[in-house]
């Protein structure tokens, strides 16, 4: 079992980074990363809602999907069941997990619509996992959100104090440190493999 | 001056308020899909079927559909049109298919699809949602095209596949892999903002969320919840 | 006059329930007579491509899907008899490997003396274009013409049995290569399931016991 969980790990973590290597998530990489606390907590959101989204999507496609050859209806089900499940989360959250709520509660609308969580609960089908791999697979998948998403806030902090030429100011210069970040990613290239 | 009208719902999309590099919608694709530049053009091909179809119907619901339930109903038409489009491209177009592999069901996603049915469709009367729609989605596919230009000849110096440069300056592999991507996107968006600069335009910022279209129904969802306390 | 009252109230929740409820069936309608429609389409075209890359390795013959389902070693892999006319001129086999960014599936033309005729790169959409992608050239796959079962793989200088990666692609070259094994053991397995080995060697056992 171990030998399956480590190389899943490695993979979200560092080589088929969410962000930097699959480009899922750019909205909120872009948007949230300007400090390092709020890109902490927009990606424990994230993970979280991964997590359960596959948790749920799994067996929804495994058990009632396939047998009934309506494979077709993939695409519409998993994105009803994320926006369900994020507005469930934020509700219970509210009610019953305030402090919680407080940290986290803001990020959640935003999650319906990013390509990470939708995207995580097809990949672990086109990849072939089974439940327990692809629940592993969205715990790493979160995990490399969180750590491209706390290295770049760092980075984009130095960049508010650095001299940049006017025409890159804002988003340009923004885009070309990511850049040197996924390039640094590359260097994982082979972990695990 | 009816027609300049709607001439303009149409070219609006295109340089004006062009999806990607003005407004920093739909960044998932335009960064993942553009290693060649006919995956550009698959994208926004796809894109632009689902944007009008989806802009035409929410258009003629807009009416019928309750405020509460607005966002889940349009995701399920975007979703809708979405399968159909990838059905579509799995019957007829297979290669294409295979390149664009899970980013081709990823367009309910795409920021542009549902930014445009809160910001436009939902707004509007049928015809210029429709306008609306083509004229956003020629600007999406023209910006992949040109990104996906930029990175396969530099990348891999071809285009469309035919070898332009490749066989007397050895190609520059970085640009096809991952920083490619946010490397060239970012001069594209300088490039933008200095054109929009010179005429006196906004240029735009990294707050990504301010176009988001899920920024007004953040507030409006959290006060059904507050209505269900 | 309770009843007016309740649905006063709730007549926005009845609304958008239906609402929602109606846009769902329809939008459903709608995919399952697409679906209807292409569906035919679809698997036409997955065979019409899957008989073109048969027909490029071994020519000409006729390919008749083998029925794996007794054999339980056999996961993963689909085998098909080549014959032409009578006779066997070979197998194909499909077998798949995970290479950097996903599965890399390849197709194996194996001869009657299980030496490999051809390979064919089925889908490599997931490796690095530039980079992994290049396996998808014939330079690379030709290499593996008229090798044997447990093909290894080295950065330059091949010899024997041995295939050269390709440049800056070390695990998609592996992963192909780990594929063309898998597909040469399978058959293997397969060749051995529908004639049983012969009992010479248990012969031969005999004899030793008696010395």
């Amino acid at each position: 079992m171990l030998s399956n969980v480590i190389p899943i790990l490695l993979a979200g973590l560092l080589t088929e980074n969410m962000i930097l290597s699959k480009f899922l998530g750019i909205c909120p990489f872009l948007g949230t990363s300007k400090k390092i606390d709020t890109a902490f907590s927009m990606s424990v959101a994230v993970t979280l809602v991964m997590i359960i989204a596959t948790a749920v999507t799994y067996p929804l496609y495994a058990y009632v999907l396939t047998p009934l050859n309506l494979q077709y209806l993939q695409t519409l089900l998993f994105i009803l069941v994320i926006a369900a499940i994020v507005q469930l989360l934020e509700i219970t959250l509210k009610k019953y997990i305030k402090s919680l709520y407080n940290a986290l509660g803001i990020y959640l609308p935003l999650i319906t619509t990013n390509c990470a969580v939708l995207g995580i609960t097809m990949l672990n089908f086109t990849k072939g996992y089974n439940y327990f791999e692809s629940l592993v697979n969205a715990l790493a998948a979160g995990l490399g959100f969180m750590l491209a998403m706390v290295i770049f806030a760092g980075v984009r902090e130095r960049l508010d104090r650095s001299d940049i030429p006017e025409f890159l100011k804002g988003l340009p210069i923004t885009l070309i440190a990511a850049a040197l970040v996924s390039l640094s990613f590359l260097g994982f290239a082979g972990i695990g493999g | 001056m009816k027609n300049n009208k709607y001439l303009s719902f149409f070219t609006n999309g295109i340089i004006k308020e062009n999806p990607v590099l003005r407004l920093m919608l739909g960044t998932c694709p335009t960064l993942a899909v553009t290693t060649a530049a006919i995956n550009g053009i698959g994208m926004g091909v796809a894109a632009t079927l689902v944007l009008i179809g989806s802009n035409l119907v929410i258009s003629l619901l807009r009416n019928i559909i309750p405020d509460k339930v607005r966002i889940p109903a349009y995701i399920t038409i975007i979703a809708g049109f979405v399968t159909i489009v990838q059905m579509l491209v799995k019957a007829f177009l297979p290669a294409i298919d295979a390149s664009l592999g899970i980013y081709l069901p990823l367009i309910v996603v795409n920021c542009i699809i549902l930014g445009r049915a809160e910001m436009f469709a939902s707004k509007n009367p049928v015809l210029p949602s429709v306008l609306d729609g083509l004229g956003m989605g020629i600007g999406f596919t023209a910006t992949l095209t040109l990104m996906g230009a930029i990175r396969e000849l530099i990348g891999a110096g071809t285009l469309l596949g035919l070898p332009v440069t490749v066989n007397f300056i050895n190609p520059m592999i970085v640009m096809l892999l991952p920083p490619g991507g946010f490397f060239v996107f970012g001069i594209l968006v300088a490039v933008s903002n200095k054109l929009a600069s010179a005429k006196g335009k906004k240029t735009v910022d990294c707050n990504s969320c301010g176009n988001c279209p899920m920024k007004d129904s953040c507030k409006i969802e959290s006060e059904v919840a507050t209505d269900a306390q | 006059m309770n009843s007016i009252l309740f649905f006063k109230k709730y007549f926005d929740v009845f609304k958008a329930i239906i609402v929602l409820t109606v846009v769902c069936l329809v939008i459903s309608a709608a995919l399952a007579v697409t679906n209807n429609i292409t569906k035919d389409k679809i698997a036409e075209m997955e065979r019409a491509s899957a008989t073109a890359a048969m027909e490029a390795l071994i020519p000409n013959g006729e390919y008749t899907k083998t029925d794996l389902s007794n054999i339980k070693e056999i996961e993963n892999a689909d085998i098909y008899t080549v014959s032409k006319g009578d006779t066997t001129v070979g197998y194909i086999v499909t077998t798949a490997a995970k290479g950097y960014g996903g599965d890399v599936k390849v197709m194996t033309a194996v001869s009657s003396d299980k030496k490999v005729i051809g390979v064919n790169i089925l889908s490599a959409a997931d490796e690095t274009p530039g980079l992994g992608q290049n396996a998808t050239k014939p330079d690379f796959y030709n290499q593996f013409k008229n090798k044997t079962s447990g093909v290894t793989v080295v950065k330059n200088g091949a010899e024997n049995n041995e295939i050269n990666a390709v440049t800056g692609a070390t695990i998609t070259s592996r992963a192909v290569t780990n594929a063309v094994n898998e597909a040469l053991g399978q058959l293997e397995v397969y060749l051995n399931s529908i004639t049983p080995v012969t009992p010479e060697i248990e012969f031969d056992m005999e004899v030793q016991y008696e010395e």
